[in-house]
This record gives structure tokens, C-alpha cells and sequence, in this order.
């Protein structure tokens, strides 16, 4: 089987993504800093000093 | 939902050591990480850092911090914790406490990291401090254990000479072909117990890996109710991390769908670090726009949680698949196909 064809329903997440990332702030390699983001514990992590 | 997760105190030293294991990696010399404050409470970190090729004028960083800014405010994070790491990484420290505060995010602190040691950066008298070797279990349990470079987080996620090919083959085409046929729950189980097991130093058996692969990528359905059972909870660390050596390792026809669902587990969960993810959706291969969106997504920066809401969406429109559907039909184990 060499046809990797995606299924149709992703072009409803798509759709779906692209109504809201035009309004997002987005990071960019074009210069000279690179952004990258990480995501927080699934815990609720509190600091304290 | 947020009140029902357990809470964890930690100091400032405890988060600055669990910053690697949040990243993937541990940032080199020159890079700083940002870690977004609601409060008290822990946000996304940005790791910032300058290309190679190029080094980073101040113009660059201050549009860089531009941009992290608008992403706490655009999430109600307006605070954060500066590390910067070596003595480049405290003066790019120094500077993003002007411009993030300029924007609206208030830096409480601003450390160095220097080798084995940190310090708070400031005009006092400074006290170092030895790195904590072991930050909070309860934080760092939700990650793979980093990497010593970005550069070899990308390349930990690269194909595994261990692949089915190498080891086995059309044995495992035989083996498969005579299996029963799997189901989503088996398929799920498989994954978390080759994630355990790749933490506990043991290969996956090639047998797994073969079946897992031949099922997702058997129907479009299969391989986005993987997805969609994995995304829907962060605490799926070992099966993220199963299914990801499962893209390294599998039949070189089920890469596409295998690598790009886990690639997009591993950015939706949160659990992978940007070189992962970036990696296994470049392993999907250009034509699978589904890697190809979380790439994109990875690397803009696009917070996950917009990529789960729509995954959330779609399972609601999406038929529960019979189990095992049509597995190896059109499967085949035999010798790589040209490369996609």
C-alpha cells in the first residue's frame, strides 16, 4: 500500500484550526531568535519562595 | 478542571532543574527559558534561542519576546520566571526583563544557570546554589527523560535501526498475518506497556510494533481513534512515548500514519518537546498533512489546547471503529517501498 492519503475528516479540524489561528500570535524562525514552547505538568504546580 | 488536579509546591530552585524535563533538552549556553506565571501557578515555558547560522540582534529578541508576550496575555499569563542559561543567557535575561515588562509580563525573577550551579540575577549580593539533581517527582514523571541537547532530542526520535525490516522482516509479516485481529483498547494497552518498558531499558517486541502499526495505518478511522484516546488525557506519558518508538520502529508502510499520530499525541498531550514533534511529523513525510499541521503548529508556537478542541470535536462526529479493522488487507511487511 504506498497511497498515505489522509482522511477527509481532517480538513474539518482544519477548518476548524484555521478560524482561530489567524488570531494567534504565532513564534517564527525568519530571524535570529527561535521560539519554542513547552507545555506545563498536567499538575497544578504552585512556586513558592 | 484545573481545581481537580493535584497541586505541587515548588521552590525556585526545584524549577529551575525541572526546566529540561518540561523542555525535552537541556538548553545550551545562550538560551533562555521563560516560565508563564497566572499567580502563583505554573504556565507554558518558551525556550528562546539564536540560530546557528546567525546570531540574534537585539531586534530579533525583542520581536521574539513581542510574540511570547502576546501568547501568556492572549492565556492570562502575566508574570513569568527568567533562566537563562551561561553568561549569554544572563544578559539575554537581563534585557527580556525590559521588553516583556514593556509589553505587560512581569518578570518575579530572573536567574542564571552556569554549569551545575544557579543564582538569581541582581544587583544583592548573590548567593549560588547547586542544581537540584532530582526536581519534584510529581512534575518530572509527566516527561521522557531529557535529552543532554536539542540536537539530540531530534535526533532520539529518528527511525530506529531496529525496525521491523531490520529484525524480522516477513517473519513478522507471517506472524501478523496469522494473529488475531487487535482492537483499539488492545492497541492503547500495547502502547503504554512498550512505553514502560522503553523506561525501563527493554526494546519492544517487533511483534507489538508490527500489529500496533498495521492497525492504525490499516484505516484512517483506526489511527484518529489512537489519537483521540491518547489526546484526551495528559497523564498517557508511557503510551506517547510507545507509540513514538513505534514510528521509529515500524513497517516502513505505516510510518506516514503512525509517526504522524504520534507526533500529534506528543504535541497535544504536551508531553513531547518541540524537537520530538518536529522530527516525527518531518518522519510522516511532506504529504501527510496531518503532520504537516502539527508541524506547523509546533512550530509557531500555536497552544495545543486549540489542536484539542478540534481533535474533541471531531470525536464526536467520528464512529467508534470495529476492532481490528481490515488490519493487513492492504499491508505489507515485505522489503521499503520508495520513499514517500
Amino acid at each position: 500500500m504506498n497511497s498515505h492519503r489522509q482522511p477527509m475528516g481532517w480538513s474539518r479540524v482544519e477548518r476548524a484550526l484555521a478560524q482561530t489561528l489567524h488570531t494567534q500570535p504565532r513564534t517564527t524562525k525568519a530571524h535570529g531568535a527561535t521560539i519554542e514552547r513547552c507545555e506545563a505538568p498536567d499538575v497544578e504546580v504552585e512556586v513558592v519562595r | 478542571m484545573s481545581e481537580q488536579r493535584p497541586r505541587v509546591q515548588v521552590g525556585l530552585g526545584e524549577l529551575v532543574a525541572a526546566v529540561p524535563h518540561i523542555a525535552g533538552y537541556y538548553p545550551s549556553d545562550g538560551s533562555l527559558a521563560i516560565l508563564a506565571l497566572d499567580g502563583a501557578r505554573l504556565g507554558p515555558t518558551v525556550v528562546l534561542y539564536a540560530q546557528p547560522e546567525r546570531p540574534m540582534t537585539h531586534l530579533d529578541l525583542v520581536g521574539a519576546l513581542d510574540k511570547v508576550a502576546q501568547h501568556f496575555i492572549s492565556e492570562q499569563f502575566t508574570k513569568c520566571i527568567l533562566v537563562g542559561y551561561g553568561l549569554a543567557g544572563a544578559e539575554l535575561a537581563s534585557r527580556a526583563d525590559i521588553v516583556l515588562n514593556l509589553d505587560g509580563v512581569h518578570a518575579e525573577e530572573a536567574v542564571v544557570v552556569d554549569g551545575r550551579r544557579w543564582r538569581i540575577i541582581g544587583p544583592d549580593p548573590i548567593s549560588t546554589f547547586d542544581l537540584l539533581p532530582s526536581p519534584p517527582a510529581s512534575i518530572i514523571n509527566q516527561y521522557p527523560t531529557p535529552a543532554p541537547t536539542r540536537e539530540a532530542a531530534q535526533s532520539s526520535m529518528s527511525r530506529s535501526p531496529l525496525s521491523v525490516h531490520e529484525q524480522l522482516g516477513r517473519v513478522a509479516e507471517n506472524e501478523l498475518a496469522g494473529s488475531k485481529q487487535v482492537s483499539l483498547d488492545e492497541v492503547t494497552g500495547t502502547l503504554r506497556e512498550m512505553g514502560a518498558n522503553i523506561k525501563s531499558g527493554r526494546t519492544p517486541d517487533v511483534i507489538d510494533v508490527a500489529r500496533v502499526a498495521a492497525f492504525m495505518a490499516s484505516h484512517a478511522n483506526n489511527r484518529d481513534a489512537v489519537i483521540i484516546k491518547l489526546a484526551a488525557s495528559s497523564s498517557e506519558l508511557d503510551a506517547v512515548v510507545g507509540l513514538a518508538q513505534c514510528a521509529r520502529m515500524c513497517q516502513e508502510s505505516a510510518v506516514p500514519a503512525v509517526a504522524g499520530a504520534a507526533a500529534c499525541v506528543g504535541y497535544v498531550t504536551g508531553r513531547l518537546g518541540v524537537p520530538h514533534v518536529s522530527e516525527l511529523a518531518q518522519m510522516a513525510g511532506a504529504e501527510n498533512r496531518l503532520g504537516q499541521l502539527v508541524r506547523f503548529c509546533a512550530e509557531n508556537g500555536i497552544n495545543p489546547q486549540l489542536v484539542r478542541e478540534s481533535l474533541e470535536r471531531r470525536s464526536k462526529s467520528m464512529s467508534v471503529p470495529k476492532p481490528g479493522l481490515r488490519p493487513l488487507e492492504h499491508q505489507s511487511i515485505g522489503p521499503p517501498g520508495p520513499a514517500i
